[in-house]
């Protein structure tokens, strides 16, 4: 199932700053919402994002209940070289997803 | 006048209205007929339209998949009868259909359950269910644009009823 | 019913009007105030001085759905290894915790602005902090007005 949508320019240029598009399905459940009984739905949510590029951490991002269910996160990075873009969420109940995506820089 | 005849005049006009429109009075008009999309909001359109921000698209990256995933005891999947998703083009914009089969109107839901019954000899799928939002999410998908148009020379009966 | 009995009576019905709204307010799960984000704020900013300025924040000034807010914060930096924008926080006064997001950078970004869609329970400041390389702290704040709440309603 598809759980995570991360867009990447093509074909970008040694040293352009690019715009890296992520979006991933997930619930974000507040805690804070009441269900039909009255009882608060506990928390479930993803708390943590990072972007590594060949290895290199290049995006961390704390995230909190106010983000919005499917996060949808994007962020810039310096195209140096060609390689792999490493994304990671972790979240509330070991949730843990990781996607890559190769990037070619002429 | 008495309460009585002002109600029953009252019902008479609105009946005599109705004739004149065709419509009963809370239908709109087909030509004054709008999609959501002009009422929405700067922001949720700029959503609905970028793909990349959109999160239906995952919806329907699920739906790709499922169409190419065998099912059932036939272990068919859609794309085996169907081919490519791409034929779904302008399906879904004729739904609510009749199916002259079982002799009724029956939604695009319906359709796929039908199709998994029929030919994959698998169980249908939950209405509103991951599986059955991602297969109507890319079948809908293929029809994007197209006018909802219905053919409803065979289905007047079930609209009046719904009316 | 005796004088006496029936005074007992309404004492007792007005002390119950009284604690019974209380009560109420009580079980509800308690709001973010402009407070509690300024003190989640000071955690982070300690006793730095902060400047208005370097900022944009892009939100729309009214939105139907407070669900889904789409926030891009952008900070004025030219993303050197001598000169970049290390942190980003982002802070809201009315939902019930005032925490949005929180993004590390680096020189490696290139630029310092992040997209992303964001819950609001009412119509409140959203305010953001940006922590330089140089020690510096900066903020600036916009409005959203919220139709439909977040975070608080039981239907999403």
């Amino acid at each position: 199932m598809a759980r995570a949508l991360i867009n990447i320019p093509p074909k970008v240029k040694r040293g352009e700053v690019i715009e890296i598009k992520t979006l991933i399905s997930h619930v974000m459940e507040t805690g804070f919402r009441p269900s039909n009984t009255g009882q608060l739905i506990p928390r479930d949510i993803i708390t943590n994002f990072t972007c590594s590029y060949n290895g290199e951490e290049v995006f961390q991002s704390t995230l909190y209940p106010a983000i919005a269910a499917n996060p949808y996160i994007t962020f810039f990075t310096v195209a140096t070289e060609s390689g792999t873009l490493t994304f990671q969420w972790t979240g509330d109940n070991g949730y843990s997803v990781t996607e890559t995506a190769q990037i070619t820089v002429e | 006048m008495n309460l009585r005849r002002r109600s029953s005049l009252l019902l008479a006009a609105t009946l005599v209205m109705s004739d004149v429109l065709l419509l009963p009075a809370s239908e709109i008009p087909l030509d004054a007929r709008r999609s959501g999309y002009d009422f929405m909001s700067r922001e949720t359109r700029a959503m609905q339209d970028d793909d990349t921000s959109n999160p239906a698209t995952l919806w329907v990256l699920d739906g790709e998949a499922l169409w190419n995933a065998k099912a059932g005891t036939a272990q068919k999947s859609c794309a085996d009868c169907h081919r490519d998703l791409s034929s779904m083009k302008g399906v879904a914009a004729r739904y609510p259909a009749f199916d002259d089969k079982r002799g009724k109107a029956v939604d695009l839901e319906s359709r796929i359950n039908f199709c998994r019954i029929d030919h994959q000899q698998a169980p249908p799928l939950a209405s509103e269910s991951r599986e059955m939002l991602a297969l109507s999410a890319a079948i809908a998908r293929q029809s994007r644009g197209e006018p909802i148009a219905p053919d409803e020379s065979k289905m007047a009966a079930t609209i009046d009823a719904g009316r | 019913m005796s004088t006496t009995t029936r005074r007992r009576l309404m004492q007792g019905a007005g002390a119950l009007a009284i604690a019974g709204p209380l009560a109420v307010t009580l079980v509800r799960s308690a709001r973010a105030t402009p407070e509690s984000m300024q003190q989640a704020i000071d955690k982070i900013v300690g006793s730095g001085k902060v400047t208005k300025g370097k900022i944009a924040i892009d939100i729309p000034p009214l939105v139907e759905n407070g669900n889904v807010v789409p926030l891009t914060v952008s900070v004025d930096s030219p993303m050197t290894g001598d000169n970049y924008v290390k942190a980003i926080h982002v802070f809201n006064e009315k939902n019930p915790q005032p925490h949005v997001i929180s993004i590390k950078l680096g020189p490696r970004a290139g630029k310092a602005a992040v997209s992303t869609r964001i819950r609001l329970a009412t119509t409140q400041m959203v305010v953001v902090i940006a922590e330089m390389s140089d020690e510096t702290l900066w903020t600036d704040r916009a409005e959203c007005i919220v139709t439909a709440a977040a975070c608080v309603e039981a239907t999403l």
